[in-house]
């Protein structure tokens, strides 16, 4: 059955060497052309135009193939290959196992590509948190206490759609969305106060649209929202650190836009940040945090250093970099990464090596055993 | 008239090879040469510092083929005797033009005295050629900067001592004179001036140079005086503790005494004088130190210096070739085992440099750029080596000499940016990953670098062999399928060791960087080769150009970093990088073609 299916035509091209051969070209011109292109675009545009699109267009109107969409057809390619081509014979181990462990690193590249999220958490020290801020992403977020207790609700700024209102179960408040910016610039005008219709704590009196910037964590966006019950105006923008509040209906609510947040599975707390310098040199030799990490009244000091994170399930919490502000508060800054596919690279390196030393070894061997018939016939 | 030809060769050859092992030392230093000195966080012989600063200034690591120390000592010791020292490297005649100066018209090396009285117009122009931001600059503007920096860095040194010198500022005798006597000039100043005698009011004029003294000789690079006394680990120059023992009315500390010493004996050329108070200095610093430093290891490092291996595995791997190609001339068996034993005889300075830098560092082979050339010319060599053991058809010495030759001109180039030894900064602060990723990556580039010689030998043979050529060519494409598939077995695991060592400290296995997307490049041009191979798209001549191709693409990978503008090292350099490497692709292109369309015509 195998056979037949072997010759039927589409069969034959999924495991055909030319189509694997085209394949790696068209990798290999997207890996040059994106690498060039980041020193114009930034690595962000390179990534989101090349490498993990399907298609692009190239000067603006040819249709070309993503690596999304190559490394797709590949990873087909490869499975009829070791299927039809290959075969699960002994004496092909070697080269099985190889393509195996090329099969599990796509695998795991894909994994990650659609599951991993990645974040950054910023502490002073002395200070816990077990939230992390995402690195482009945006949020609005309204908070009323009632009785000591907080009542949230967020909305990630990319649901945000100009003219239309804001629907917050838990919040009995009419509010419309009147502009919603990506990149934008905030002003405050000496000259003018910030008038009865308008609100905003740090006294901000217009927002402008900006180009956004191919590199997202340029973009600062801005927001002007309407609230029907007061008729005037909430002005919001990413760049501020105060939330501005506003009297809706006897209640105060608080309104602040502000980097998406992500729960942590766990607490996370500063306890000391070290820098090490080498004498005599301003060259870093290395920095690192202890902290305490407390997670189901588990409590527990660890030290996170450059190449020495932190790993908890899928959670994986790196050192780094640093901030010092001239009054000389150290900030030591996490980056967080979870990734439930993390593990399948290591698997197939393992896979892949083993695969080439058999498949090397094997060669050596037929060669040998050619070169002795090839003598003996002689 | 044969064999005196035979003799004649044989002591040329002998000739070149003992002047490459013998090197000059025409003054003594070599007890000076041990001092310690703290330079980028490294501690180092002042041997090693010596060269880092000429090279800095001059852009060779010797000054008219004598060591670096010499030029330094001279400096430190006797400024007045150094300035007609070429040891300022001009690149751009514009600069001198521009200050006014007819020194000379080419790029070339001046002399302190050649430009010192326009000094005060470099400086005006430098500094407002600094306040234009740095891509704004032409290139006469920045070299203005850089050879203003030079001069910079050049009084720094020549003043580094001047404490110990007599000047008429002082009535002849010298600052530290004055210094030992600080507790009376304190009386003196403590005195009603009107009440002051004569001497008194001299010295108190004294007094007043040697404030202006301390406030002009601030900020000092020679760092060679241990002090921990603040629990953690500083070095001070000379001055930062003359200046501290006069701003404390303090007599001078017993580390100046001794430098005092040094100076006073070698400017009495004193040669058993000047080494004894050395050797007193070396053992006052030790045990100051603590022994922080390790005197083991700095001596290597002075041995190092002056073997200069690297230099010397160029120079015979240079002969082996040369060898090889006029074993195809004549006596084709004497100079074939010449040129073997030269491949040979090159490959032991080159593993002793390795394996001494590594023990001086206490590092893994390869930390930067300049290392992985040295580490890929040893594996093309070793490779080569091998392939001539197995095979025996002259290929692997050809090979293995001409790439080793080759990339260590390249790191030659490198080791001019400076100290080869810098420290590593945080990131890379893993042996673990620097001895198993960096290693086997360029490993990999070696492999397919020999593999790519090995296919322009494969072109050159099919087109100018005649006799044997089949056999011939079936045994070259072998080796080149052999070593093809050895780098790419590198590459690959070395690129994936990367990836978890990215994983490790960055939390992504790949994010298609310009280093990382170079070693994939690499990768996907040998997958593209083989399975083209396998699939019969391409024949033995198609695989040995391939082979060539991916000599390019591992170029590409290796200074990729810099042509795209990013990263550190791109001052200047780069350009020039950037189109000699556009040269060569062009020429590599241009042969490719060529031969392609000659030898498929010819069928």
């Amino acid at each position: 059955m195998l056979n037949d299916l072997k010759k039927q035509t589409i069969i034959k091209f999924s495991y055909s060497l030319k189509l694997t051969v085209a394949c790696l070209i068209l990798l290999a011109i997207l890996t040059t052309w994106g690498t060039i292109y980041q020193a114009d675009n930034g690595l962000y545009a390179a990534k989101a135009k090349f490498f993990t699109s399907w298609f692009f267009l190239a000067g603006g109107f040819i249709p070309l193939p993503g690596a999304a969409l190559v490394l797709s057809v590949l990873f087909l390619n490869l499975i009829s290959s070791m299927i039809f081509r290959i075969g699960l014979r002994l004496k092909n181990i070697g080269n099985l196992l190889t393509h195996l462990g090329i099969l599990i690193l796509l695998i795991g590249g894909f994994f990650t590509f659609l599951f991993s999220q990645e974040s950054v958490l910023m502490l002073k020290e002395g200070e816990k948190s077990s939230w992390s801020n995402s690195y482009h992403a945006w949020e609005l977020s309204v908070w009323k206490d009632v009785q000591g207790i907080r009542h949230f609700s967020s909305i990630s700024f990319n649901d945000l759609d100009k003219d239309e209102k804001i629907n917050f179960p838990d919040f009995p408040i009419s509010i419309r969305v009147k502009e919603a910016f990506r990149n934008a610039s905030a002003f405050r005008d000496r000259e003018r106060s910030v008038s009865a219709d308008m609100l905003n704590a740090s006294g901000i009196v217009s927002i402008d649209k900006k180009n956004t910037d191919p590199e997202p964590e340029a973009n600062i966006p801005g927001l002007v929202l309407f609230s029907e019950d007061l008729k005037k105006d909430i002005l919001l923008y990413g760049g501020e650190n105060i939330h501005t509040s506003a009297e809706i209906k006897g209640d105060i609510y608080n309104f602040l836009l502000r980097k998406l947040r992500k729960k942590l599975p766990l607490e996370l707390g500063l306890l000391d940040f070290r820098i090490k310098k080498y004498p005599g040199s301003e060259i870093v030799k290395s920095y690192e945090s202890t902290v305490e990490i407390r997670h189901d009244d588990l409590k527990r000091e660890v030290i996170i250093s450059m190449n020495k994170p932190l790993r908890y399930k899928e959670y994986t919490f790196f050192q780094s970099r640093y901030q010092i502000t001239p009054a000389g508060v150290e900030y030591s800054i996490f980056a967080i990464v979870k990734n439930s596919g993390r593990l399948l690279p290591y698997i197939s390196s393992i896979v892949v090596f083993i695969g080439m030393l058999i498949h090397f070894i094997i060669m050596l061997f037929r060669r040998k055993k050619e070169d002795s018939s090839l003598q003996k016939g002689n | 008239m044969k064999f005196n030809l035979k003799i004649l060769i044989f002591i040329i050859a002998f000739t070149l090879v003992s002047s490459a092992l013998i090197s000059d030392s025409s003054i003594s230093l070599d007890e000076f040469k041990k001092i310690i000195i703290l330079e980028d966080g490294r501690k180092k012989p002042i041997d090693t510092f010596a060269q880092n600063i000429l090279k800095q200034l001059s852009g060779k690591g010797k000054l008219e083929r004598t060591p670096a120390i010499n030029w330094l000592a001279r400096l430190l010791f006797t400024p007045d005797k150094s300035y007609d020292d070429n040891v300022f490297l001009v690149n751009n005649p514009e600069v001198l033009s521009s200050i006014g100066s007819d020194a000379g018209k080419g790029r070339g090396r001046y002399s302190y005295r050649q430009l010192s009285d326009k000094i005060s117009k470099l400086r005006e122009l430098a500094i407002s050629a600094s306040r234009i931001e740095n891509s704004k600059r032409s290139i006469v503007e920045s070299e203005i900067i850089v050879l203003y920096n030079k001069i910079y860095v050049y009084h720094k040194l020549a003043g580094a001592f001047q404490f110990c010198f007599p000047s008429t500022d002082f009535e002849n005798n010298s600052f530290l004179n004055y210094l030992s006597k600080i507790k009376d000039i304190k009386a003196i100043k403590a005195k009603e001036i009107e009440s002051l005698s004569e001497s008194e009011r001299k010295i108190l004029h004294i007094s007043h140079k040697m404030d202006q003294w301390s406030g002009y000789y601030q900020d000092q690079q020679l760092d060679i005086l241990p002090n921990l006394s603040s629990g953690e680990e500083k070095w001070e120059s000379p001055w930062d503790s003359v200046n501290r023992s006069f701003k404390f009315d303090e007599p001078p500390a017993e580390s100046v005494l001794l430098i005092n010493n040094m100076v006073s004996s070698f400017r009495n050329r004193d040669q058993s004088g000047f080494d004894s108070n050395v050797k007193e200095f070396s053992n006052f610093v030790m045990q100051e130190s603590k022994h922080v430093a390790d005197s083991g290891r700095i001596n290597m490092e002075i041995m190092y210096n002056r073997i200069d291996p690297f230099y010397k595995s160029a120079f015979f791997y240079g002969f082996s070739l040369l060898f090889l190609l006029l074993s195809y001339i004549k006596f084709r068996k004497l100079f074939y085992y010449s040129s073997f034993f030269l491949l040979i005889l090159g490959l032991l300075p080159h593993s002793y440099g390795l394996i001494a830098r590594m023990i001086i560092r206490n590092r893994p082979p390869v930390t930067n750029l300049f290392e992985t050339f040295v580490f890929a010319a040893w594996i093309t060599a070793l490779l080569g080596l091998a392939l001539e053991l197995f095979k025996k058809k002259n290929i692997g010495i050809l090979t293995g000499s001409l790439s080793g030759l080759i990339l260590l001109i390249i790191s030659g180039r490198y080791a001019l940016e400076g100290d080869t030894m810098g420290m590593l900064v945080a990131v890379l602060d893993s042996n673990f990953w620097l001895a198993t990723h960096v290693i086997t990556i360029t490993i990999g580039y070696g492999g397919v670098v020999i593999s790519g010689v090995l296919g322009h030998l494969y072109i050159l043979q099919a087109m100018f062999k005649k006799d044997k050529r089949k056999e011939t060519l079936k045994d070259t494409y072998q080796s080149i399928y052999a070593t093809q598939a050895f780098g790419l077995i590198f590459t690959f695991v070395g690129t994936v060791l990367g990836g978890i060592w990215a994983d490790q400290s960055w939390g992504r296995f790949w994010g298609w960087d310009p280093k990382e997307n170079g070693a994939l490049l690499i990768i996907l041009w040998s997958a593209i080769m083989f399975h083209g191979k396998l699939g019969k798209m391409i024949k033995e001549l198609g695989f040995a150009i391939g082979s060539i191709i991916g000599i390019i693409t591992v170029v590409l990978a290796w200074f990729g970093v810099n042509l795209l503008g990013v990263g550190l090292h791109n001052y200047g350099f780069s350009s020039n990088v950037a189109s000699i490497l556009m040269i060569y692709i062009f020429i590599e292109l241009l042969f490719m073609a060529g031969s392609y369309i000659y030898l498929t015509s010819k069928k």
